[in-house]
C-alpha cells in the first residue's frame, strides 16, 4: 500500500481553488466586502478631495499634503480587508470547518494563505479605486510610478494586518471578532496621523500603530521625502515583526484548537 | 506530544537541512550587491541585508559540512567502499569539472560586468584594491574540498582501522566522548577550539567575513579545511549515533538562542557592516581578537546544532514539497551565481529601494532555476547524475513502509492485515478524564465498520485520533499504513462530521469543487451531484439549505475524492426517509467498489442494514466487536410472541423469563431459555395461537452490552 502524491500542479490548483472561492465568499458577503470597498473611497473623495482639496495645498506642508492625503486614505483600504479576515476565520473555527478541513488532504496553511490571498485582492480592489480618484480628482503631485510603487507596497502591506486579523480569528468567538477588529482598527486608523493633524502629545506615540509604518513604508519607497519620517527598513522591519508575531500566534493557537 | 524523531524521520529533517543549507547560499549571495562592492555595488544600500548575510555566512557551510559527513558515513556503509567512492565520483567531481568549465565563465563575466558598473572610471585602480587571484573555483570551492576531505576520511579511516584501532575500543571511547561532550553542552566549545586558533593567529582574517572562502586557488588553505574538516568529521560520527539526536532536538531553542546572542555579540565588535578599509582589525587588540574569534567559532557551532534540532523537531515527517526543494536544491545551487550576479549588475543603478530589488532578484533566479530543473534536470540524465537517479516529474511520493514500518514495534505488515486504519492500544485522557482507555480497533478494506457506544463513550475521539485532529497520550494509531498527520495518508479519506458549517456563500456545486480539487482522482462533479441526490440543490447556496439538505451536500463533500476510507459521524440526522434510503443505497455502492467506512450512528437499524462488523465502545474500551448476527449472539435472551389468555403474572414467575407484557390478546415474553418456555406455554395453554420466536434485536444487545459495561 503506497500513498499517492498530488502532482506540483495539483497541489498548485486546490491553493489557486481555496483562494478563488474564499474571494468568491467574501465578494457575495455583502456585509463583509462592500464597506471595504466603498468606504475608503468614499471618505477620500469626501475629505482628501472635496474638504482638504481646496485649501489644504495653501497650508504649512503645501500642495505636497495630497500626497500624503492619498496614501493616508490608500492605507485605509489596504488595511480593512486584512484586519477583518478574522471574522471570517472565527466563524469558519467555530462552525468546525477548520477542523474538517484538517482532516481533508487539504495542501498545509490553505486555508490561511486563501485569506491572506483575498485580503490583497479586496484591497487591491480598493486600493485601486483609491488611486484612480487621486489620480483624476486628487490634486497628487507624485508621477504615475510613484503611484504604482504606492500601490504595489499597500498590496504586499496587507499581509501584516491580514496576520493580525488571523489572530484574532484565531483567539476569539465568532460574535466577538467585529468588535475586537474595529476596537484595534478605529484608534489604529485615527491615532497614526495619517489624515488628519494629531496633537503634540499624541504625534510621538504614532510609532506604536502598524498602519503608520504602512504609510511610511509606501512613502519611503516611493521618494516622497517630505513626508517620509523613519527609514523605510524600519517600517518594513516593524511590519515583517508584526506578521511573524501575530501570524506565528495565530498558527499555534490554530494548529491547537483548529 | 513530543517524540523523538524515528532514524527514517531522522532523514527526512537532515535532507531538508541539507537543501536549505544550498538555497541559503542563493539568498547570501543575492544580498551582497547592497552592501558591499563584488559582485556591484547597488545605489540602495542596506545594513539589514549586510546583517543577514553575516548570520548566514556563519553557520551555512559548517552546517552543509556537517550533513554531507553523516550521509557520507551513511552511504558508505549502505553501499560498501567501492560503490561509496564511484558515487561520489559521479556526484561531486563530474559537477565540480563540468560545472566548472560551463559555469565559471558566465559566473566571472556577470561579476566582471557589475564591477565595471560599480568603478566605471577607475577600473585599474579597483583591481589592485582586490586580494591576488589564483585559481579561480568560484562557488564550487565546495565540491572541491568536499571531494578532498572524502579522500582525507577514507584515507584516515584505513589508518584507524589498520594500525592505531584494530579492536574498535579507541573509537568506541571517541563515541562514548561525543555523547559527554553532547549531553553536557560543551560540545559547540570543543567544536569551535581548533578554528578559533587557527584564525586568532592568521594575520590576513578580514574578520567581518568569517571563514575565509578558499576559491582562489588549489591548495588547500587552513581555516577552511580545519572548519569544514570539523563540521564533515563531526557529521560522520554523529551517524554512528542515536542519543545524541535526542539532546540536539531537545535543546533547540536554546541553542538558537544562544547563537543568536553570540552572532549580535560579535556584529558588536566588528560592525554591522564590513570595514574595507582596515578588514583585518578590531578595536581593543589581541585581546579583543581573541574574544571575537572565540565568540564568532562558538556560534558557528550554536547555529549548526540548533537547526539540525529545530528541523528534527518541526521537519521530521515526509513532506512532497521539502523534498522536491531539497532534490533541486543543488542544481539551483550550481547554477545560480550568473545569474544573481547578472541580475544584481542589472539593478544596481535602478531607482528603487534595496526592499524591492532584492527579494525581485530573489523572485526572478528561483523562478528560473526552479523551472529549469523542473523540465531541464529532474528526470534527465543531470538529475540522474546529481541526484543519484531520475525521479517523474511531479511531487515525490512516500512508500507506507517507509512511513510506517520502520518505526519499532509497528506490528503488522499492512499487506498481511489490509486493516486501512487501526488504533493500537490508544489512550486519551482530557485531563482527569479518559475518553480512550487502550483501545484497539481497525478497519479493513472494503468494510463498513458501525462503531457504536452511548454518548460519550469515546466514539468521535477515536475518530478524531483517525483523521489526526487529535493526538493520542499512549498507543499508535495507523491511517492507510502510515500516520493520520501526513497530508498524503488524507488523500485517500472522505469524512463527514456530526457538526460542522460549511461555507454558507457557496454553492453546494462550488463547494464539491473545491473539496474535489484536494484530492489526485476525484470523482467528476456531475456524478457526485448525483451520488448524493443533491440535483437542483447542487447550485443553490448552502447557508439557504435545511438541515437535512445541508447534510446531503456534506456527503457529497465527503465522498467527492473516491476515498479508500470513508468517515460517516451520524450522516443521517435530519435526512427524510427518502434521502435516508438515498444515501444508504449511495454507502453500499461505495463499499462494494472497495470503499471502507466506519460510521458512527444512534440508529441501530442504520447498523443492522449496513454494517459488515459492528464494534460497541463504552467508557473508553472496546466492549465487543463482530458481525451484526455474532453481536446478537452474544444476547442470549430472544423474543418469544403468541396469542395466550395466560396472566403475565403467572408467566413472570417462570424460570428464564426476563420481562413480560401484554398488548391486547397478544403475550410479548423476553427470555434467556427461549426453548424451555415455548415448551411451558405449550403444555400451560392449549389455546394458544400465532407463535412467534426472534432473536434479540442489535437494540437490545447495544443497550445490554453497554449496561455491562458501566
Amino acid at each position: 500500500m503506497t500513498a499517492t502524491a498530488l502532482p506540483i500542479r495539483r497541489v498548485l490548483r486546490a491553493y489557486a481553488l481555496e483562494t478563488r472561492f474564499e474571494i468568491v465568499g467574501a465578494l457575495r458577503t455583502v456585509s463583509f466586502a462592500v464597506p471595504f470597498i466603498v468606504v475608503p473611497l468614499a471618505v477620500y473623495l469626501l475629505f482628501g478631495v472635496v474638504i482638504a482639496g481646496g485649501t489644504a495645498a495653501s497650508g504649512p506642508y503645501g500642495p505636497g499634503i495630497a500626497n500624503y492625503l492619498f496614501a493616508g486614505f490608500a492605507v485605509m483600504g489596504a488595511i480593512m480587508p486584512g484586519l477583518f479576515s478574522g471574522v471570517i476565520l472565527a466563524q469558519e473555527r467555530e462552525g468546525n470547518l477548520l477542523r474538517l478541513k484538517r482532516a481533508l488532504p487539504q495542501p498545509p496553511g490553505a486555508s490561511i494563505v486563501a485569506k491572506v490571498l483575498m485580503a490583497m485582492a479586496i484591497a487591491g480592489v480598493s486600493v485601486t479605486l483609491v488611486a484612480i480618484a487621486a489620480l483624476l480628482a486628487g490634486k497628487i503631485t507624485l508621477s504615475v510610478g510613484q503611484v504604482a510603487i504606492i500601490w504595489a507596497v499597500l498590496i504586499v502591506g496587507t499581509i501584516p494586518f491580514a496576520a493580525m486579523g488571523l489572530l484574532i480569528g484565531a483567539l476569539v468567538s465568532g460574535s466577538a471578532a467585529p468588535a475586537w477588529g474595529n476596537l484595534v482598527f478605529l484608534p489604529m486608523m485615527w491615532l497614526s496621523g495619517l489624515f488628519i493633524p494629531l496633537p503634540k502629545f499624541l504625534e510621538k506615540w504614532v510609532i506604536i500603530w502598524p498602519a503608520f509604518h504602512l504609510d511610511q513604508l509606501a512613502l519611503g519607497l516611493a521618494g516622497v521625502c517630505q513626508f517620509t519620517f523613519i527609514p523605510p527598513a524600519l517600517a518594513a522591519g516593524v511590519l515583517v515583526g508584526v506578521t511573524v508575531l501575530s501570524g506565528g500566534v495565530a498558527i499555534r493557537r490554530l494548529a491547537r484548537v483548529g | 506530544m513530543t517524540a523523538t524523531a524515528r532514524p527514517d524521520e531522522r532523514l527526512h529533517a537532515l535532507d531538508a537541512v541539507r537543501g536549505a543549507a544550498l538555497l541559503l547560499g542563493i539568498v547570501l549571495h543575492a544580498t551582497m550587491s547592497f552592501f558591499f562592492v563584488i559582485p556591484a555595488r547597488d545605489d540602495s544600500q542596506s545594513t539589514a541585508l549586510a546583517v543577514l548575510f553575516y548570520a548566514i555566512h556563519t553557520f551555512r557551510l559548517s552546517l552543509f559540512f556537517l550533513i554531507a559527513g553523516f550521509f557520507g558515513h551513511l552511504v558508505y556503509h549502505r553501499r560498501g567502499m567501492r560503490a561509496f567512492a564511484k558515487d561520489r565520483a559521479r556526484r561531486i567531481v563530474v559537477p565540480l569539472t563540468v560545472g566548472w568549465l560551463l559555469l565559471a565563465p558566465p559566473t566571472i563575466a556577470a561579476v566582471a560586468w557589475g564591477l565595471s558598473r560599480t568603478f566605471p572610471t577607475a577600473a585599474s585602480g579597483s583591481a589592485q584594491a582586490l586580494p591576488p587571484q589564483g585559481f579561480p573555483l568560484v562557488h564550487l570551492w565546495f565540491l572541491y574540498y568536499l571531494a578532498l576531505l572524502y579522500i582525507l576520511v577514507l584515507a584516515g579511516r584505513w589508518v584507524v582501522e589498520t594500525a592505531v584501532d584494530r579492536t574498535g575500543r579507541l573509537r568506541g571511547t571517541m563515541d562514548r566522548w561525543l555523547r559527554v561532550g553532547l549531553s553536557s553542552g560543551v560540545m559547540p566549545v570543543l567544536l569551535a577550539a581548533p578554528l578559533a586558533g587557527v584564525l586568532c593567529f592568521d594575520a590576513s582574517w578580514v574578520l567581518w567575513f568569517g571563514i575565509p572562502t578558499p576559491d582562489n586557488g588549489l591548495a588547500p588553505q587552513l581555516p577552511a579545511l580545519v572548519a569544514y574538516g570539523t563540521a564533515f568529521t563531526f557529521g560522520w560520527a554523529l551517524h554512528r549515533q542515536q542519543e545524541p539526536w535526542r539532546v540536539v532536538e531537545r535543546r533547540w531553542l536554546f541553542n538558537l538562542v544562544i547563537a543568536a546572542g553570540l552572532t549580535g555579540l560579535c556584529l558588536v565588535l566588528v560592525g554591522v557592516v564590513p570595514d574595507l578599509a582596515a578588514p583585518t582589525a578590531i578595536d581593543g587588540g589581541p585581546s579583543m581578537r581573541a574574544l571575537y574569534a572565540a565568540a564568532f567559532t562558538v556560534s558557528i557551532w550554536y547555529w549548526t546544532l540548533g537547526l539540525i534540532g529545530l528541523a528534527l523537531r518541526f521537519w521530521a515527517g515526509p513532506s512532497p514539497v521539502r523534498r522536491y526543494l531539497a532534490d533541486s536544491s543543488y542544481w539551483l545551487y550550481l547554477v545560480h551565481p550568473p545569474i544573481v550576479f547578472g541580475l544584481q549588475a542589472l539593478v544596481m543603478h535602478l531607482p528603487f529601494s534595496w526592499a524591492i530589488k532584492f527579494p525581485a532578484i530573489l523572485v526572478v533566479t528561483m523562478a528560473v532555476l526552479l523551472v529549469s530543473y523542473h523540465w531541464l534536470v529532474r528526470s534527465t540524465l543531470i538529475g540522474e547524475i546529481l541526484n543519484g537517479r531520475r525521479y517523474p516529474r511531479k511531487l515525490p511520493a512516500f512508500a507506507a513502509d517507509a512511513a510506517a514500518g520502520a518505526a519499532p514495534g509497528a506490528g503488522r505488515p499492512v499487506a498481511e492485515t489490509m486493516d486501512v486504519a487501526a488504533l493500537d492500544r490508544v489512550t486519551k485522557r482530557y485531563g482527569s478524564t479518559i475518553a480512550l482507555d487502550r483501545l484497539s480497533l481497525s478497519v479493513g478494506s472494503g468494510e463498513l465498520l458501525a462503531l457504536l457506544g452511548p454518548n460519550g463513550a469515546g466514539k468521535t475521539t477515536a475518530i478524531g485520533l483517525w483523521l489526526g485532529t487529535l493526538e493520542a497520550d499512549q498507543g499508535r494509531v495507523t491511517l492507510l499504513g502510515g500516520s493520520p498527520l501526513e497530508v498524503a495518508r488524507r488523500l485517500g479519506v472522505g469524512v463527514m462530521m456530526q457538526e460542522v458549517s460549511l461555507a454558507p456563500m457557496l454553492t453546494g456545486r462550488e463547494l464539491i469543487v473545491l473539496t474535489a480539487g484536494y484530492y489526485p482522482d476525484p470523482f467528476p462533479v456531475e456524478e457526485v451531484i448525483a451520488l448524493a441526490g443533491l440535483g437542483a440543490l447542487a447550485d443553490r447556496r448552502y447557508g439557504g439549505l435545511s438541515t437535512g439538505q445541508k447534510r446531503q451536500v456534506q456527503f457529497a463533500v465527503a465522498v467527492c475524492g473516491r476515498p479508500r476510507l470513508l468517515f460517516l459521524d451520524e450522516p443521517t440526522v435530519g435526512l427524510d426517509v427518502e434521502a435516508r434510503e438515498a444515501m444508504w443505497r449511495t454507502i453500499r455502492t461505495l463499499r462494494r467498489d472497495g470503499c471502507a467506512i466506519v460510521l458512527t450512528t444512534h440508529y441501530l437499524e442504520e447498523a443492522e442494514a449496513l454494517a459488515d462488523r459492528v464494534a460497541v465502545v463504552a467508557r473508553g474500551r472496546l466492549v465487543a466487536q463482530g458481525s451484526v448476527e455474532e453481536m446478537r449472539a452474544l444476547v442470549a435472551r430472544r423474543r418469544i410472541s403468541a396469542v395466550s389468555a395466560l396472566g403475565i403474572e403467572e408467566i413472570r414467575a417462570w424460570p428464564g423469563v426476563v420481562d413480560v407484557a401484554r398488548e391486547a390478546r397478544t403475550v410479548h415474553v423476553t427470555a434467556f431459555d427461549a426453548e424451555s418456555v415455548v415448551r411451558r406455554l405449550l403444555q400451560a395453554d392449549p389455546t394458544l395461537s400465532n407463535l412467534e420466536v426472534k432473536q434479540a434485536s442489535l437494540a437490545e444487545a447495544f443497550t445490554e452490552l453497554t449496561r455491562e459495561a458501566a
